[in-house]
Order: C-alpha cells, then sequence, then structure tokens
C-alpha cells in the first residue's frame, strides 16, 4: 500500500489592499508557515489547487467579487475549504451569514496575532482532517469497487444485520454460498469483523 | 441627511484608517518575530521598518486629507436666522429628548440680526451640540432632573452667541484638553469626529466654538456666527 506524505499545508489569502497582503504574508511566513496571496476572489479561483492541503484568509468587502460571493461560489463548486474572514468593519449581517455558510471565524482588522495565527491553525487542522476522511473514504470506495456485484448484494444485506440465513433466502442462495461471498467480503473490504464493515459502510453512505 | 453624511464620512474615515493600521500591526509583529531569530536578517527587518514607516505615513494622509475636505468643502451661503437654525436642528432630536426624559428649555434672542451661513452646516453644528449633550445626560441616575438649555445673544462684537448647556455627566481635565482633536471620543460607540468636524464648520464661517465643562456637573458649549454684513450682499 502506497502512502503519499501529504504536502505542506498553505495559507491562501485573498484582499484587495497592497499593504493587507504584503504585512500579513510577511507575519504569517515569520511562523514558518507558507502563504499564497491573492488580490481579488478571481486570482485565487485561476489558482486554487483541490489537492493542496489548505485553509483561506479572506477579506470581506472587495471590489467585483466579495469574500461571501467567493465563499457562495466555493460551496457551489462543492470546494470544502476552512476559511477564516477578515474584515475592515464589524457589520454583524455580514459575519452572521458568513458563519451560517461555514466560516470558522470572523476577525475584525487589525486583529490579534495570537489570536490569528491560532485560527490559522485550527484551520489547517479541519483541513487536514476533511481530507483524512475523504482519503479514507477514497480507499473504502476503491476496495468496494473490487466486490462482485453478488459481493455487493451480500454485503448490503450483512451491513443492514440480516443474519447469514436470511441473506441466504433473500438472494435465494445456499447458506454456503453465503459464507463463501462473506469471507471474499471480509478479505476485500480489509475488515477484521461486521463492526469493522459497517463502519466503512457508514462512512461512505451505504448505511 | 446631515446625520448619514457625518456617519458617512466617520465610516469612511475608519475603514481607510483601518487598512494601513492593519498593515502596521502585521508589519510590527512580524519584526517582533524576525529579531528573536538566532542572527536576525537585518536587512529584510529594515525593509520591513520601512514599510511599516510609509503605512503609518500613510495613515497621516488619509487624516490630513480628510481635514482639508472639511475646511475646503464649498460652503453654500445664504441669510439665515439662527433661531430657525436651532429649531430645526432641535427639532431633530425631538424623539430621542422625550424618550431620556430631558427637559428642553430656550432663551432666545428676539430680532436676532441676519447672518449669511451655509445653513445645512451650521444645522449639522447645532445637532452635534444637542447629541453631545443627550449623550450626557441619558446615564444620568433617574433622581436626577436632566436639562438642557439652549440660549442666543448678539454680542458686543457683532457675532451672534449660541450657548448649548447640560447638567449631564461633564468632562473630566483630560477629555477636555482633547475633546475637539479628531477621533478623540469618550463614548463607546463614537467616532470622535463630531466637535472637530464641527469646529471646522465655525471656523470656516469666520466664528468660534470653545466650551466649559465641570465633571458631575455639566457642560456648556458656545459658539459664534458674524452677522450678516453689508458686504455679504455683493456675493
Amino acid at each position: 500500500m502506497t502512502h503519499n506524505k501529504p504536502a505542506t499545508p498553505i495559507v491562501y489569502l485573498v484582499d484587495d489592499e497592497f499593504a493587507v497582503r504584503d504585512s500579513l504574508t510577511l507575519l504569517i511566513e515569520s511562523t514558518g508557515q507558507p502563504v499564497m496571496s491573492f488580490e481579488s476572489a478571481e486570482a485565487f479561483l485561476d489558482h486554487y489547487n483541490p489537492e493542496q492541503p489548505s485553509c483561506l484568509l479572506l477579506d470581506v468587502r472587495m471590489p467585483s467579487m466579495s469574500g461571501l460571493d467567493l465563499q457562495e461560489e466555493l460551496i457551489k463548486r462543492g470546494i470544502d475549504i476552512p476559511i477564516i474572514f477578515i474584515s475592515g468593519h464589524a457589520d454583524v449581517p455580514d459575519s452572521a451569514k458568513a458563519f451560517r455558510a461555514g466560516a470558522v471565524d470572523f476577525l475584525e482588522k487589525p486583529f490579534n496575532e495570537e489570536i490569528l495565527l491560532s485560527r490559522i491553525e485550527e484551520a489547517l487542522s479541519k483541513d487536514a482532517q476533511t481530507r483524512e476522511q475523504l482519503r479514507e473514504k477514497r480507499k473504502i470506495l476503491d476496495r468496494l469497487d473490487h466486490l462482485t456485484a453478488r459481493e455487493k448484494e451480500v454485503l448490503s444485506l450483512i451491513v443492514r444485520s440480516h443474519s447469514n440465513k436470511e441473506a441466504a433466502r433473500i438472494l435465494d442462495i445456499s447458506n454456503r454460498t453465503i459464507d463463501v461471498h462473506r469471507a471474499h467480503i471480509m478479505e476485500k473490504m480489509q475488515a477484521e469483523n461486521l463492526a469493522e464493515l459497517m463502519v466503512m459502510a457508514m462512512q461512505c453512505d451505504l448505511l | 441627511m446631515r446625520l448619514g453624511l457625518m456617519g458617512e464620512l466617520a465610516s469612511g474615515i475608519a475603514h481607510e484608517v483601518n487598512q494601513p493600521l492593519t498593515a502596521i500591526v502585521n508589519y510590527t509583529q512580524a519584526c517582533l518575530r524576525f529579531i528573536q531569530a538566532e542572527k536576525p536578517d537585518l536587512s529584510k527587518l529594515s525593509s520591513i521598518l520601512q514599510k511599516t514607516h510609509d503605512q503609518a505615513l500613510k495613515a497621516g494622509q488619509i487624516i490630513h486629507h480628510m481635514r482639508e475636505f472639511v475646511r475646503s468643502k464649498k460652503i453654500h451661503r445664504s441669510t439665515a436666522d439662527m433661531n430657525a437654525l436651532i429649531e430645526n436642528a432641535v427639532s431633530l432630536s425631538v424623539t430621542d429628548l422625550k424618550q431620556y426624559n430631558i427637559l428642553l428649555t430656550f432663551n432666545l434672542a428676539d430680532d436676532l440680526p441676519a447672518i449669511y451661513v451655509d445653513s445645512v452646516q451650521i444645522e449639522q453644528v447645532i445637532l452635534n451640540l444637542v447629541r453631545n449633550s443627550i449623550d450626557a445626560l441619558k446615564n444620568l441616575p433617574h433622581n436626577k432632573p436632566r436639562k438642557l438649555f439652549i440660549q442666543t445673544l448678539l454680542n458686543d462684537d457683532h457675532f451672534i452667541e449660541v450657548k448649548v448647556k447640560d447638567n449631564g455627566i461633564g468632562l473630566g481635565q483630560s477629555s477636555q484638553k482633547k475633546i475637539l482633536t479628531p477621533f478623540y471620543t469618550t463614548k463607546s460607540s463614537g467616532m470622535g469626529m463630531g466637535l472637530s468636524i464641527s469646529q471646522s464648520i465655525i471656523k470656516s464661517h469666520d466664528g468660534a466654538l470653545y466650551f466649559a465643562s465641570k465633571p458631575g456637573k455639566g457642560s456648556t458649549f458656545y459658539f459664534t456666527i458674524p452677522v450678516r454684513r453689508k458686504s455679504d450682499d455683493a456675493q
């Protein structure tokens, strides 16, 4: 089995103001954390790489596409990147909207360095978690792909708590055949026991 | 809306100044981190300090421009009656006066000569003084009467003098020194622009704005406006 070493996480920064971008980049990089900054939401969307572990530091008010617009667009595209909003205004409706759409935090400029850096850390670890879950899910889906059509039928019955006997009856095959299928399923799915198999089924939304 | 204009101006300035301020905070924090390195990169530090310096200058420029803007704002003068301007301005605060149970009394001089001013700006000044008084009065204990008094008179120098007096919380010594400076405020939600803008407006009308205050006793704000001169007719 190959373990892809996860790439170094990156902080994407989008703010239309050069000085804010430049100074934030310096500040965050001073901790050893790489930053990639963009002056517009559009430029970010052009460069965003879904494979790159990351979080997004996003200005709320920008000409053309606003931070909230970008958040909406990312959701539309199915991109689940943790977002920390940074705003010059403590705008309650804006922050409420951002949080409802899943923002990690909403910081008012200028911000306390420690709060900012710890939020970035949290956001990156949230991203790592999401990616780990996704990797796990892909692995399981990949194993599922190796099951035969009949094995998939048997799987869907046993994870729904049907006994071998019941499964045999439903599929109209012998108990012995079910036993063989079941052994193949456990082996192909790399499951030690039924409980593990059920967890896998849950992770892949089979249950 | 006059209040809207002031609010917008204040919020605009706040946003403008906040950008360089944010950059300064970030740059200095980055410097503080870099300087902790075993062998700090001095040229890097110096370049960041230069940027910090530039941003501080930028913030100063924004404030400078704003003051110029207030000062040089075109004045649309016309003949006006100070007492009428006061009544207009106060009418905008009637709801608040009622809500906070503030007793307003007037002593407006009869037969005041006309003035030649930008009525909107002068009303803005009066409104600002009245609002400040309301803010100073609204948190007084309930058993204490809340009084606001507005007076007009013609002084010996042919200036109309307007006096706005309250028996509110008053201003401490240190506040008194700074109260007319832009961005200084004693209020939790204030921008600190009202009085400095008011003072600019009165100055641009060749008048003066001043005050007297005692903590716990109240404040009195005064401003003067020259009466309309013969030469004003020619304009």
